[in-house]
């Protein structure tokens, strides 16, 4: 009697698509998998999978699975700096987070450019709710890893929740670089400078905003953030009058735009009168 | 000092968001009838609650579109926006200092007195109550006075907390429409009638 083959399947592509599913992996591994694991049921994706569960695992803090798999890795890969970091989440997931910042410092120690033990230590300070400090290590991290797309995206998200919207702003500049195309970035640029607020910032709101559209038509996020803008700046008094008949069309046009998109989607949204002035 | 009263819906939906997204930052608006709001300081019922973000809960233009479009639905039914519900990222992070926000300082200015929620995240285990909410009433300034857990109750107190259960065991948190949800996907439906109905299901 084998193993689905769909269940390894299914657990592949969340992996490959990194998709945060900790509970439905867990459900799985806890339902059908797990009985099978010391056969070779799972083929050669077997320590793919238990680091897989064993991270969904200390994502629902149940730990003597996580346990479980660390040690089945850990007797495969005894010098695995690998294992070594899922050691060190265990201990976080623990709350030790003493133990946890003294494994990742020696992974660190033997192998300088291990970014993943480095970006660890950082959610260490982030989890003891120490955001000021993880800014801090975080611009160091990407002093050495400037490309790292991911750790610029955690870092805007950091100075968006300390209100530092400036630096945010610029981080998300860094995002729009290496990725010209992406239309959440644009849209997130946008939404940061709408929320700075004043003329100019609404104005750069608004052109972001407009190219986020342009690349796709479908994000409702902009379309909102589109209307918000014009009519924001339709009814500023510092707002230069061809500029505001300018934006009272954008406002008309927006307007059209997110009522088509309701009729498109058959949906009846008696809540959108409140935009209508 | 007044009570503060939660309906098995309100409850429901604030836990099952904090539920459905356990590694983000979450927050929504609470509804009361309107009647009660301006005529009765002594207590206060949250009938209804609107999930609102998990995403970057912190930038201000989706909400406000958000904020007008639950004013606009809630005022025809006779609901007024009277408090704001947030579950910080951070496991142990129950402050309201960082629950508080532009969005909770708009509702204050909307409506007297507004009262702000923040999930305790570690506090609910086993079978949820009333525990699991830290409330305050919001005063000028962005001061908050907070309100004693024996003036926090559900309305039914006792087959609320149990839906809660009977829903997690459903997975119904997979069911429950945030805001998020709806801009990503406009056809779902952020008042959650469908969620609300199992709701009555299980009272």
């Amino acid at each position: 009697m084998g193993v689905e083959k769909s269940d390894i399947e299914q657990l592949r592509i969340w992996r490959e698509n990194n998709e945060r599913k900790s509970r439905e992996i867990l459900d799985l591994w806890l339902v059908s998998l797990w009985i099978k694991a010391d056969a070779d049921t799972l083929g050669n994706e077997k320590y793919l999978i238990l680091e897989q569960v064993c991270i969904a695992a200390l994502d629902c803090h149940i730990l003597y699975v996580a346990k479980n798999c660390i040690e089945t890795l850990a007797k495969e890969f005894p010098n695995s700096l690998r294992v070594r970091r899922l050691q060190a989440m265990f201990y976080e997931a623990k709350e030790d987070f003493e133990k946890a910042t003294e494994i990742l410092d020696s992974i660190i120690k033997i192998d300088e450019n291990n970014s993943a033990a480095r970006k660890r230590k950082i959610t260490v300070l982030k989890a003891q709710g120490r955001t000021v400090a993880a800014i801090k290590e975080l611009t160091e991290y990407l002093k050495i890893f400037m490309a790292d797309f991911e750790a610029w995206q955690e870092l805007s998200e950091l100075y968006i929740s300390e209100q530092d919207f400036n630096k945010a702003a610029f981080c998300v500049e860094e995002l729009i670089l290496h990725n010209p195309h992406n239309h959440l970035l644009h849209q997130r640029y946008a939404d940061i400078k709408y929320t700075q607020g004043g003329v100019e910032n609404l104005e750069t709101a608004k052109s972001y905003y407009s190219q986020a559209l342009k690349i796709n038509p479908k994000n409702m996020r902009a379309i909102y953030g589109l209307y918000l803008t014009s009519s924001a700046l339709a009814t500023a008094s510092k707002c230069a009058a061809p500029k505001k008949k300018e934006a009272t069309k954008l406002v008309e046009y927006a307007l059209k735009e997110i009522q088509n998109r309701y009729t498109e989607a058959d949906v009846v949204v008696t809540s959108l009168a409140a935009l209508e002035i | 000092m007044s009570d503060v009263k939660f309906s098995a819906r309100a409850f429901c939906k604030m836990l099952l968001h904090a539920i459905k997204y356990p590694h983000c930052a979450i927050n929504g608006v609470l509804l009361a009838k309107s009647h009660t709001v301006s005529t009765n300081n002594k207590e206060i019922e949250f009938v209804d609650a609107v999930p609102l973000f998990h995403i970057s809960i912190n930038l201000t233009p989706m909400a406000e579109i958000a904020l007008m479009q639950i004013d606009e639905l809630a005022s025809t039914r006779g609901l007024i926006i009277a408090g704001y519900y947030a579950a910080n990222e951070n496991l142990r992070d129950n402050t309201f200092e960082k629950a508080y926000n532009r969005i909770a300082e708009k509702i204050s200015a909307n409506c007297n007195p507004a009262y702000i929620v923040v999930i305790n995240n570690t506090k609910f285990v086993n079978i949820p109550d009333v525990s699991a909410l830290k409330v305050a009433q919001l005063a000028d300034g962005g001061n908050f006075k907070l309100i004693e857990e024996q003036r926090v109750s559900l309305v039914p107190s006792e087959t609320t907390p149990q839906a809660l259960m009977g829903l997690m065991q459903e997975k119904a948190f997979n069911d429950l429409v945030d805001f998020d949800n709806h801009l990503d996907d406009i056809s779902l439906d952020w008042m959650n009638v469908q969620l609300n109905k199992s709701i009555e299901e299980f009272l």
